[in-house]
């Protein structure tokens, strides 16, 4: 049996249930792990053993005892630090919650903790969940970025320091570093995950996401968290699947609308071939891939994402930033100087044009299962003063559509390189069985060469 | 007037707010991300949708 850090939350279970392995065995596996990688990789802020001791032990207990288990019954799960935790720092990485202690659970952390899950600690962020990059290092080449904003928690993840972690998304915040650091990310769609007790970048572009190592976990994660909650007026009364049988199920093979054109332009060659050689291995296992194009309406998209998020950011921090400015990055710094000048005419029609945009990308859809894309337009950039290019993703936070990130290769200087998927809204389980499928034509698994 | 209004016509008017807003000094600063707002607003100022539109804040 591989060492239990390495198991994926699907192996895990499976171990657990059989009696392999015990929730205590996996949580010290984990911390050892933690132990002897974070020194050099510096992606968490807080790791709360004693926490994860105990309830670990109580998780054994309940295995033995035969009491309740739920889907991530004694898996460690990692959370950026935006996320509250009753009792436990959040800091958003930030001079000004450096002292923050909330008083009670996220509630996606809460669906965490019913479904069996114990939370292993929190994950550095960039300040805010904005662009101000982290000081946590790309396991693959530590000249590299990891991306932002979800940093920390990405590179828990590729390292094998936890099977799951907690990103979110304004712009790519969990897409870019899945693609950067060789994992599978998910964005489900906007209203899918509640955000009540996640530190706000822009109310109506926040979306929580999901960084594991298979679709098949992804689909666990999301599964665990999805559904309504009336603390978050942004929260949709969908019906919750079951993801992962909906995914397992998938048995059709897919149509994958290949979208060119602004994707294509602005990839670097080699990531466009790469990503062009994937559709065809696609195709040639199956796949249905015709080009698909974008609509006119994509051409105002990465304008009307920042507009929105850099007022919306201004609005949150406000009170705060009149009398704190100083406490504040340079680049959070910038986009609330920037948002606050924005006239409320121009949010609102930036506003207008998300909900025209959204409607043209579904339409765009209708043909097929789901589209691809490259992840990003090159792979990490040798460059620490940036958390890298969001373009890719921005567009699809600003529709609120769903999006997957698979590893599918390396570059030939060794560094991941990525696809993505997206699907209309509310069609997680269709968007997964594509992405299980494609996964298991592709088989890609990646671990940084040093962590193997 | 909307199809006259250039980027530098609205990177005039953000300036004067942001050196009303934060002061001159801060303002020069920020000319780089100035100038990218501009350049965004200019785009939803010459995208404005059909009247029936109404904003979509929780998609």
């Amino acid at each position: 049996m591989p060492q239990p850090y390495e198991l994926t939350i699907a192996q895990a279970a499976r171990e657990m249930r059989e009696g392999n392995l015990s929730p205590v065995e996996m949580a010290e596996s984990l911390l050892q792990r933690i132990d002897a990688l974070e020194p050099s990789l510096q992606a968490w802020v807080t790791i709360d053993r004693e926490g994860v001791r105990s309830e670990a032990r109580e998780r054994e207990r309940q295995l033995q005892s035969g009491g309740p288990t739920g889907p991530l019954h004694g898996v460690p799960v990692g959370l950026k630090d935006i996320f509250y935790t009753a009792g436990m720092k959040t800091t958003a990485c930030s001079r000004i919650y450096a002292d923050f202690v909330p008083g009670y659970d996220a509630d996606c952390v809460a669906r965490i903790k019913a479904a069996g899950g114990i939370i292993l600690g929190k994950a550095v962020t960039t300040e805010f969940a904005t662009s101000d990059p982290s000081p946590t290092v790309n396991p693959w080449n530590p000249a590299h970025t990891p991306g932002g904003s979800s940093s920390g928690s990405s590179v828990a993840v590729a390292a094998r320091m936890c099977a799951a972690a907690l990103g979110s998304q304004t712009g790519g915040s969990t897409c870019r570093p899945a693609a950067y650091n060789g994992i599978v990310g998910l964005k489900p769609t906007y209203g899918r995950i509640s955000r009540h007790g996640v530190v706000p970048v822009s109310w109506s572009l926040d979306t929580v996401g999901i960084l594991v190592r298979t679709v098949e976990d992804a689909a666990v994660m999301l599964e665990a968290m999805a559904g309504y909650d009336p603390k978050d007026p942004g929260s949709a009364e969908q019906p919750v699947p079951d993801f992962a049988a909906q995914a397992a199920g998938y048995q059709r093979v897919p149509r994958i609308g290949l979208l060119g054109g602004f994707f294509k332009e602005h990839a670097t060659e080699e990531v466009w071939s790469h990503t062009t050689e994937t559709a065809q291995r696609l195709a040639q296992a199956g796949a249905e891939v015709e080009e698909v194009e974008l609509p006119a309406s994509f051409a105002t998209a990465h304008s009307c994402q920042r507009i929105v998020m850099n007022v919306e950011c201004a609005a949150f921090h406000w009170d705060t930033f009149r009398d704190r400015a100083d406490e504040y990055g340079p680049r959070i710094r910038a986009n609330i100087e920037t948002g606050a000048l924005v006239c409320g005419v121009d949010y609102l029609n930036a506003q207008r044009l998300r909900r025209v945009f959204r409607r043209d990308m579904v339409e765009m859809m209708a043909g097929v299962d789901a589209v691809l894309t490259p992840a990003v337009p090159a792979p990490a950039p040798r460059d620490l003063n940036t958390t890298g290019d969001a373009a890719f993703q921005s567009p699809w936070t600003s529709a609120g559509l769903p999006t997957v990130v698979l590893p599918s290769g390396l570059s030939p200087e060794g560094l991941p390189l990525a696809v993505q998927l997206a699907a209309p809204p509310w069609e997680e389980g269709r968007l997964l069985g594509v992405a299980q499928w494609c996964e298991g034509v592709l088989g890609v698994e990646l671990g940084p060469p040093e962590f193997p | 007037m909307a199809e006259e209004e250039t980027v530098e016509h609205i990177l005039e008017e953000l300036t004067r707010r942001a050196n009303g807003l934060w002061g001159d000094a801060r303002a020069a600063e920020l000319t780089g991300p100035l100038q990218d707002t501009a350049r965004q607003v200019w785009e939803v100022r010459h995208s404005i949708p059909d009247a029936e539109v109404e904003p979509g804040f929780y998609q």
